[in-house]
């Protein structure tokens, strides 16, 4: 029964932080007390999936949050044990820590590379003080500076920072800044992520009691541009709607998920995708803990996908990564694009024409979602 | 169980909308213990969802009550329920003709309104006995002399004869029975002649195919029966013969005079019509009953289903409509913007909404309806005459010698403090005034003659704002008149829309063309494309708008492994994207399809 899977992505979920954002809608929680329990139920569930599975081929680790980087090394290493008892952790993997530039003790940098971490991604979101305190974060502008440092004499050589834009009031010369020093710490990825109001979150309650007043659209999709263009400008591609890399230091584990390749998510909230169906954990640290401790399954909803569904997510993630390929679409799901659509598209200059694969333009990105709802709208899979 | 004639009384009810015309009828089932209290919904007559929710009648129904009067003897009692509204009236005709009276019910603090006064005339038409009522008596605002003058001046009864009644309060339930009794005299015709059947409605029961409800006026139809439908020439065996109380109860016969149903195997929705005479299949009656008049449609519109592949669905929904909602026509028709639908002919508005919600509602059919509009006579220079009920059907306008359009004798009973208001809308509305008369001094009967065209959307409500709600209205079809009339097209990126044409008065045309281009504006969403709208007479442009293309859709956060949360987001826009109407490179949603009825909200 055994299948061929090409190597699958693993992702960790660390549900701590030591102040949750004001924008942040992951599942995060500031009460630590479940640590080691959350450490031992996280064992549970690795090596309980490595008995219900076959030995899978893995190339890429990830730990996100949550705050990662507040794992102590001996933590880490408790959990990388579980993995490699129940995966075959490729040598050429990928293996990224999600760290918080305030809550980073520099010498558990060092201890991460001794366990084989080799990619870091700081959130930094921001160089102004100010800016800082609206979002709520714990680190100043030079402490995030400080933590890129330490991390590349630790050796690291694949460095990403994440940058947030369109904060309420934020000038385009601010953003010209903030673009400036992200650049100036020469990291090898940047995401750079138009801020959302995500529902739950605080910052939608004070949007909405209007003591927030987001950006105006007009100001998104001007800074959008000004991101795409000073960004490509020095050096990095523009690979995904909010994700830029020099060349070669795409991250890998989210190709994964962008190329609807296989991964599997340990920890409260974390998603998988294996086999054609979708499944995600509890988002609750204390129904996890119990659901691991009892032997339970701790998966809250699981969904096998349609034909209809994996052509809808195919399109999706093509699209936020700028990729319109009309024959891969006629091959894989036998949907030929309309003249109509296609000639539109191209016209109205969302993509450039550069033959068989269209390439999203920096106007096609602003509306990439309008693109993808046009083109499910007006094309289905054959029945 | 043979029952003579002479027990049997068949009326009907008539009443101005609101006047309390359902909440009555359920005194009635009650009072004679057709339906206990414990058992009674409110308005158990109007037993569609729709009904329930307007408040209105809109079909006929039929019950059969027993009641046991003062004299002692038992009499069955046959309710046939009509619906109020002016829209209906040919309904209410086909209710009439089963019946010998007439309760006709004023309510007392309002007075005879402009329905009252039509349905009362169709009553007399149809040689009915009215016994006229009063209701809401007990109310503090009620006007009783003056509603009795009113009743005596409209129909020239007695005082006297006047009844005083509050449905709601239950005082006056067994005078009313005790008239009908009393005054609305027993059905002619013998059970010995040979069979002959009024079908005054029919419904489509899933399980049992076609039940039709039927009034005997000659001889008698026994189960087993071969029974002959005339207008067809189609004969079936009765298998089931009853009448109807709270539900159907088989009787195996029914006599002369009575009322009932038939159930005959009738699957084919087209083998039964409303108005059409049952005959015995193997003694036919020499002649057929003279049946109804034939409908006339007054309000066009076009009806498509909102994804075409729905087209057989519609189609069927329609047949299984118009079995019991005669006065609805439609035939096949093709918009080069909406594919296949159907040109739908309605007795007004309301029967138009009505029967669209109806048909999404019962029939679960998303539809596209279009700007609904009136008839027109295109008399051609070449001597030629058309009858256009679609703008977009209307020749080129070098064709065309002149248009005629229908009018209307337009009846507005208000109090006198708005006839100002009146008369300044029925002007806007390029009406010709004829007179005012005093219903009392109060209140003023206005006639006016209008262009159909002119009330088909929205004239009711603006008349209903412009008096306080106090106003009623009516009309009658008067004659057609030349008018200098225009066809005015919208184009979408340089495309004519035909479904969004429409006739218009040439001295409105650039107002309304330049109204609808500005809502039309609002209505389309921006989309990836620039749009833009533009109103033209024949060649002429004369107004532009543009929606400018959308500049931002974009989330930017996929949440990390959660492709989930961003597929479903992205399916529920495509499902509302995909509801739009897709016109050359443009989304069009339902909704524009309508601006037109919502235009002289505009500024």
């Amino acid at each position: 029964m055994a299948r061929e899977h090409s190597r699958v992505g693993i992702y960790i979920h660390i549900p701590f932080c030591e102040k949750k954002c004001f924008y942040c809608d992951f599942y995060s929680i500031e009460n630590h007390s479940l640590r080691g329990e959350f450490i031992e139920a996280l064992v549970l569930e690795i090596k309980g999936f490595g008995k219900s599975h076959s030995r899978l081929e893995a190339d890429t680790l990830f730990f996100g949050g949550g705050t990662p980087s507040l794992l102590t090394p001996r933590e880490m290493e408790r959990i990388l044990e579980a993995v490699h008892h129940t995966f075959q952790l490729s040598h050429d993997s990928e293996f990224t820590v999600e760290c918080n530039p305030g809550a980073t003790d520099t010498a558990y940098l060092r201890e991460y590379k001794v366990l084989g971490a080799n990619r870091l991604s700081f959130g930094v979101q921001s160089f102004f003080e100010d800016e800082l305190k609206f979002l709520s974060r714990i680190h100043s502008a030079s402490q995030a500076e400080a933590a890129v440092h330490i991390a590349r004499e630790a050796g690291y050589s694949n460095i990403n920072v994440d940058l947030i834009y369109a904060l309420p009031h934020q000038t385009e010369d601010r953003l010209s800044e903030n673009l400036r020093r992200v650049v100036s710490l020469a990291p090898d990825h940047i995401s750079a992520y138009n801020l959302i109001v995500e529902q739950g979150t605080p910052l939608s309650s004070a949007v909405a009691n209007g003591s927030v007043i987001p950006a105006q659209e007009e100001t998104e999709v001007a800074m959008y541009e000004q991101v795409m263009e000073y960004l490509e400008v020095k050096g990095y591609s523009h690979y995904e709607i909010s994700n830029y890399a020099r060349p070669g230091f795409e991250c890998r584990h989210n190709l994964k998920y962008w190329n609807a390749e296989e991964y599997i998510g340990f920890g409260p909230s974390a998603h998988s995708y294996l086999e054609g169906e979708r499944w995600w954990n509890v988002s609750s640290l204390s129904n996890y803990v119990s659901d691991m401790n009892s032997g339970r399954d701790s998966a809250s909803a699981r969904e096998k996908l349609t034909p209809t569904q994996k052509f809808d997510e195919y399109v999706l993630l093509n699209l936020r990564q700028g990729r319109l390929d009309p024959q891969a679409l006629r091959r894989k799901f036998g949907v030929n694009l309309s003249d109509e659509f296609l000639s539109g598209v191209i016209s109205q200059g969302y993509f450039s024409d550069n033959g068989d694969l269209l390439r999203m333009t920096r106007k096609g990105f602003a509306v990439c979602d309008e693109i993808t709802e046009t083109l499910l709208a007006r094309h289905s899979l054959p029945q | 169980m043979s029952l003579s004639p002479q027990f049997i009384r068949n009326f009907c009810i008539i009443a101005h909308i609101d006047h309390g015309k359902s909440t009555l009828a359920d005194r009635l089932l009650e009072r004679t213990g057709t339906i206990t209290e414990r058992e009674m919904v409110d308005q158990i007559l109007d037993d569609m969802p729709l009904e329930r929710e307007r408040g209105i009648t809109i079909k006929s129904h039929a019950i059969q009550m027993k009641y046991k009067a003062r004299d002692k003897n038992d009499y069955v009692l046959n309710l046939i329920d009509t619906p109020g509204h002016v829209d209906f009236s040919y309904e209410v005709s086909r209710s009439l003709a089963a019946c010998e009276g007439a309760i006709l019910v004023v309510d007392a603090t309002q007075g005879v309104e402009a329905q009252t006064i039509s349905n009362v005339y169709l009553a007399i038409d149809a040689g009915l006995e009215i016994i006229p009522v009063i209701n809401k008596i007990d109310l503090q605002s009620a006007m009783i002399d003056e509603v009795k003058q009113q009743l005596v001046d409209l129909i020239g009864c007695q005082e006297s004869e006047i009844l005083l009644a509050s449905a709601k309060a239950k005082l006056g339930i067994e005078e009313i029975l005790e008239a009908v009794v009393e005054k609305v005299p027993p059905p002619k015709g013998t059970s010995e002649s040979p069979l002959r059947a009024l079908i005054f409605d029919a419904k489509y029961d899933s399980y049992r195919g076609v039940v039709t409800y039927i009034r005997i006026v000659d001889g008698t139809l026994r189960t087993n029966d071969k029974v002959l439908f005339h207008k067809t020439g189609k004969v079936f065996l009765a298998e089931e013969i009853g009448v109807l109380e709270m539900n159907r109860t088989p009787t195996g016969e029914l006599e002369a005079g009575n009322v009932g149903y038939l159930i005959a195997g009738v699957k084919e929705l087209t083998e039964t019509r409303v108005g059409d005479t049952i005959m015995n299949g193997e003694i036919p009656a020499a002649s057929p009953l003279p049946g109804y008049r034939e409908v006339k449609p007054m309000v066009f519109s076009g009806l498509y289903p909102a994804q075409s592949e729905h087209f057989e669905e519609l189609r069927d929904a329609l047949a299984k409509f118009k079995l019991n909602d005669a006065a609805l026509l439609y035939e096949p028709e093709t918009s080069t913007a909406l594919g296949f639908g159907f040109r739908c002919g309605f007795l007004g508005l309301l029967h138009m909404e009505i029967v669209q919600e109806r048909l999404e509602r019962e029939f679960n059919q998303t539809i596209i309806t279009t700007v609904p509009n009136v008839e027109y006579k295109v008399v051609k220079t070449s001597g030629e005459i058309l009858l256009i009920d679609n703008p977009a059907a209307m020749p080129s306008p070098a064709s065309i010698d002149h248009i005629e359009e229908p009018y209307v004798t337009a009846q507005i009973i208000c109090p006198s403090e708005f006839i100002g208001n009146v008369m300044k809308l029925c002007m806007d509305r390029r009406g010709v005034y004829k007179n005012t008369t005093y219903i009392d001094p109060k209140r003023a009967d206005i006639r006016f003659e209008l262009p159909l065209a002119e009330i088909v959307f929205d004239f009711f409500d603006k008349l209903k704002s412009l008096t306080r709600g106090y106003a009623s209205f009516d009309y009658e079809y008067l004659d057609y008149r030349e008018s200098e009339l225009v066809k005015l097209d919208i184009l979408l990126n340089g495309d004519v829309v035909d479904a969004l044409s429409s006739v218009v008065h040439r001295e409105k045309s650039y107002d309304w063309g330049r109204k609808l281009s500005a809502r039309l504006r609002k209505l389309i969403p921006k989309q990836l494309f620039e749009v833009v709208i533009q109103a033209a007479i024949g060649s002429k442009i004369i107004a532009r708008e543009s929606i400018s293309p959308i500049r931002k859709n974009v989330i930017a956060k996929c949440y990390g492994g959660d492709i989930s949360r961003k597929r479903k987001l992205l399916e529920k826009q495509k499902e509302g994207k995909k509801r739009m109407k897709q016109i050359g490179r443009v989304e069009v949603p339902q909704e524009a399809f309508l601006a037109v009825l919502s235009l002289n909200d505009e500024e």
